[in-house]
């Protein structure tokens, strides 16, 4: 199929593309168009206007400031993952990167089109939420932040109103040694994962658990914080008993069912990735090798 | 698609219905929605934007009562709408039923939801259509609880034996009652 | 609504400069634009890679794409990859090797590995099963491509 006819917008700015969303109706931002295209080409969705972002440089820089980092909306996760800064700072980020899609779909999809997309089993919104990242939003009338944690309003709608431009995603990156694992199960390497884990974890000079973050993608709408794993592990050393016994709090995600995977089994998934997650990140920060 | 939501507001059954059946006061409570036009007086014009995950839809139509039981607190509505540029219709029935609990009123809706043209694919998405009624729902509940916080306190639940027509006036007072409150003439 | 919008470009070496429609995919311009039907049409959903070409360098979903994407980019198809006569060494191998069979699916793939090739010119098997992972065939049940990437990188060493 092909796309059915739309208003073409290229702006060169920031200020110019929300300008644009600010006046037009039924309007949708074009980014990698990884996700954007395919269903366009399949009519399942058919904006009037398409507002293409591809040529705002300003949007597609990495930096790092006052122990912040700030991926622009418009960062290529290929670029991402080639980034020395981002290898340095956000190991995790580098491992979930290899498992978004394809090299093809990454040399064109962006971080930022990733998050505002949120299919439920997306890899970075998790990725995100381990770091406690904010979201930046632009529109005529502003900015506007939000944490990651308020992010997802359900079923791939963030809260992004229809004139507002995700900008970037910023978060503190971990203390340098910390222990990183993205793992995910999914069919073929590449396919929308069944389920996945983000975890990160610092240990302090007794070996004990100074600092642990999991979230899960795939089990609900948007990314899922263990706050109740991390409870548990908190101020302990992590052993096989206690990660075993906070992995099973994954047991309590909603979980979705479709027909790649029941709840109970995507639940399953959680409970065993989460487990296997917390192992590699523990092993890693004790190793000190959190890059 | 059947789509079946209920939920509980605070207020005691005869009040709920009289808020509930006020469209013009409750049509704001709805998100995305908008009324432009009263026609006769069971008859509604307006649109409503819906959000169904990626897509953006703005439904224009009209809504009726095609059926009303004041004493029993039933009522059965009929909606049509389309969906802009060719994209397709929605018709939708919608039957909603009033019973008292505990701390209030349990009010059930269950749609009848039928999509044509090219809209119709996201009926596919079983699931999806669901939790946005859901999330719809779990919105204009809260709007409406506002409203009854607002409405008057006293409203008393008549006597089943009244009359049909008494019964009709009673709930008629309240209304107007509730809308000189509101700021609105009726 | 749909306005025809000016497109420069490079393609396979050469300047292009047409007005196409706004919603014309660039697999769908390569193809019916420039008669450039190397590029092929599976899914048009971004999974089969058969409509993969070369994007400055990069592989990527041509039918992801809108041509006017392309402005000012230098697009490499199959066609770029192919010599004025006979076929590439990466080609030879895919012939010497049954790396095809209706060949589908072997632009795409041949882009793909242009590229990745470039990145890791000495990969295991294992590396290059899981860098045509973006590429479906459903032929060859994908040893014979295996094997002549495998083949193409042992004979560059």
């Amino acid at each position: 199929m092909k796309p059915a006819a739309f208003d073409y917008h290229r702006p060169n700015s920031v200020a110019e593309a929300l300008d644009l969303l600010a006046r037009l109706d039924d309007a949708k931002v074009i980014a990698g168009g990884q996700s954007l295209m395919a269903m366009m080409n399949y009519r399942y969705i058919a904006p009037e206007n398409l507002i293409d972002i591809n040529r705002i440089a300003a949007l597609a820089e990495i930096t790092e400031e006052g122990g912040n980092l700030r991926i622009g909306a418009m960062v290529r996760q290929r670029d991402a993952q080639d980034s020395p800064l981002l290898r340095a700072r956000a190991p995790l980020m580098i491992e979930a990167l290899d498992l978004i899609g394809h090299l093809q779909t990454r040399n064109r999809g962006t971080i930022g089109g990733s998050l505002a997309h949120l299919d439920p089993a997306a890899e970075l919104p998790a990725v995100f939420s381990a770091h406690d990242a904010v979201l930046h939003l632009a529109s005529a009338n502003g900015a506007r932040e939000v944490p990651i944690g308020g992010w997802s309003q359900g079923f791939m709608a963030p809260d992004l109103e229809p004139d507002e431009l995700l900008t970037a995603i910023a978060f503190s990156p971990w203390p340098a040694g910390h222990g990183h694992a993205f793992l995910e199960l999914a069919r073929r390497h590449g396919d929308f994962a069944l389920a996945g884990a983000a975890a990160l974890i610092t240990l302090d000079r007794q070996g004990r658990i100074d600092r642990a973050a999991i979230a899960l993608t795939g089990v609900d709408m948007g990314p899922v914080r263990l706050d109740a794993a991390e409870a548990m592990l908190a101020g302990q050393v992590p052993g096989a008993e206690l990660i075993a016994a906070a992995a099973q709090c994954a047991d309590r995600v909603a979980g979705i069912e479709d027909v790649h995977a029941s709840r109970d089994y995507r639940r399953r998934i959680a409970v065993v990735y989460t487990r296997r997650a917390l192992e590699l990140a523990s092993q890693r920060a004790a190793s000190g090798a959190g890059r | 698609m059947k789509i079946e939501n209920s939920f509980v507001v605070s207020a005691p059954p005869a009040l709920s219905w009289a808020i509930l059946t006020d469209i013009e006061r409750i049509a704001p409570c709805v998100p995305g929605a908008s009324l432009t036009e009263v026609t006769g007086d069971a008859a509604y014009k307006g649109s409503i934007k819906v959000r169904l995950g990626p897509v953006s839809l703005t439904f224009n139509g009209e809504m009726r009562f095609i059926e009303r039981d004041d004493d029993a607190w039933t009522a059965r509505l009929a909606a049509s709408g389309q969906a802009g540029r060719n994209k397709g219709t929605a018709n939708t029935d919608v039957a909603f039923s009033l019973t008292p609990e505990a701390n209030g009123t349990r009010v059930h809706i269950e749609t009848d939801l039928r999509l044509a043209g090219s809209i119709a694919q996201y009926g596919r998405g079983a699931g999806v259509i669901q939790v946005v009624a859901e999330t719809l729902i779990a919105q204009f509940t809260q709007c409406l609880e506002q409203n009854i916080v607002a409405a008057p306190q006293q409203a008393e639940v008549p006597p089943p034996a009244e009359a049909l027509s008494a019964f009709a006036l009673f709930i008629g007072a309240i209304r107007r009652m509730i809308a000189r409150l509101l700021g609105r003439g009726q | 609504m749909n306005e025809p919008l000016g497109l420069s470009l490079r393609v396979n070496g050469d300047a292009v400069t047409r007005s196409v429609e706004p919603r014309l995919t660039l697999a769908d311009f390569l193809r019916h634009e420039l008669s450039l039907t190397g590029t092929h049409i599976g899914c048009e959903h971004g999974v089969c890679g058969a409509c993969t070409v070369l994007l400055d360098g990069r592989s990527v979903r041509s039918c992801l794409m809108l041509a006017v994407q392309a402005d000012g980019c230098a697009v490499t198809t199959v066609e770029g990859l192919t010599p004025a006569e006979g076929l590439s060494p990466l080609q030879q191998a895919f012939a010497d090797n049954h790396g095809l069979q209706c060949g589908y699916c072997t632009p795409g793939i041949l882009c793909t590995l242009s590229e990745y090739l470039d990145i890791n010119p000495n990969p295991s098997e294992g590396e290059i099963r899981e860098a045509l992972s973006g590429n479906l065939c459903r032929c060859t049940g994908y040893q014979g491509i295996v094997d002549a990437a495998l083949a193409y990188v042992r004979s560059a060493q």
